[in-house]
């Protein structure tokens, strides 16, 4: 059997009922990376952003769910509710830690200069506003989907999303951004 | 539309949320006004600083520690009340079986009548009277070979 093709909650119910640790990968691999990107994004700190990781997906592993909304949409709101818990607990100072440009990777100076100024322009934006620009910009939701991610109506994701693109602006032309061309 | 209508829409217009109907009223202002399309790149500029950046992919230790995490978690099959209650009923159901059985057992044999027991007889073949001699057959020659 494929694991790829199934569905995620169909997946989640071969874990649930069967015990399937197989079902249980195939989640994992396919909502990890977009999750734990937007929490980086979301919160600016890789370390904080890996217990999260964490602790979302234990508790997708011990939850009951049943097969109304969508698995992704639940991750993503319980990532979400406990990395706003996390920035109202720890009100770090957003300087763009170098740790987050830290990848596995080697990118070269100019990607590592790029990967700081566009953390920084997340950064200074209020978190509500953040969390939608991350969710359109990096996960390439539309609006519907980031109203139910977040559970909240479209028409506050628009506004949000209008505010957001504002202070952005307004950042790129005081920070002095270089402009991609 | 003018200008100051159009550039309500630009948000969602760069972010590809447009109505297909305002889009191409944007799309045929935009050829006539250089101001709003300078605005559209600009916009177009800061969406692409994002959406051409690197994701950040989980260590793999991470994973390891879910699978830690839920090996804590996960209790120790136990003889739960729900098997208990199972077992239960499989034995009851067995016994009542059992009892069923014997029943229809008992009343098929008690509406039969008891037929007389068979008498056999044994033909005994008459013995020879108890005698001391002992009638030998005759023992063949030794020398059987040489005859």
């Amino acid at each position: 059997m494929d694991y790829n093709v199934l569905e995620p909650f169909v997946l989640y119910r071969l874990f649930k009922d069967n015990g399937d640790e197989k079902a249980f990968t195939t989640l994992y691999e396919k909502f990890s990376k977009g999750l734990f990107n937007y929490l980086v994004r979301l919160i600016g700190d890789w370390h904080y952003a890996e217990d999260i990781l964490v602790e979302t997906f234990t508790k997708l592993a011990n939850s009951n769910l049943d097969n109304r909304g969508s698995l992704k949409a639940w991750l993503y709101r319980v990532a979400t509710n406990k990395a706003y818990k996390f920035l109202r607990k720890n009100r770090i100072e957003m300087c763009t830690p170098m740790e987050i440009v830290s990848d596995n990777s080697n990118p070269n100076e100019t990607e590592i200069i790029k990967k700081i100024e566009t953390q920084k322009l997340l950064d200074r934006l209020p978190e509500i506003y953040r969390s939608v620009v991350v969710l359109k910009f990096y996960e390439r939701m539309s609006y519907q989907e980031i109203a139910e991610t977040l559970c909240i109506p479209l028409g506050t994701v628009k506004s949000r999303m209008h505010e957001a693109i504002k202070s952005l602006r307004r950042l790129v032309s005081s920070l002095g951004f270089c402009k991609v061309k | 539309m003018d200008c100051a209508e159009i550039k309500k829409y630009f948000d969602d217009y760069v972010l590809g949320e447009i109505d297909p109907e305002i889009e191409i009223q944007i799309n045929e202002h935009l050829l006539i006004c250089p101001n709003c399309k300078d605005e559209i790149k600009e916009l177009e500029n800061l969406t692409v600083i994002f959406k051409n950046d690197k994701k950040f992919s989980p260590p793999e230790a991470v994973y390891k520690r879910i699978k830690n995490q839920l090996l804590i978690h996960r209790k120790p099959r136990s003889f739960t009340p729900v098997f208990a209650k199972r077992m239960l009923y499989l034995a009851a159901s067995f016994f009542l079986g059992m009892v069923m059985m014997r029943t229809i057992d008992i009343l098929l044999t008690e509406g039969k009548q008891e037929r007389p027991a068979p008498e056999f007889k044994y033909e005994t073949k008459s013995r020879l009277p108890f005698s001391d001699t002992v009638q030998f057959s005759p023992a063949p020659p030794k020398n059987l070979a040489q005859i």
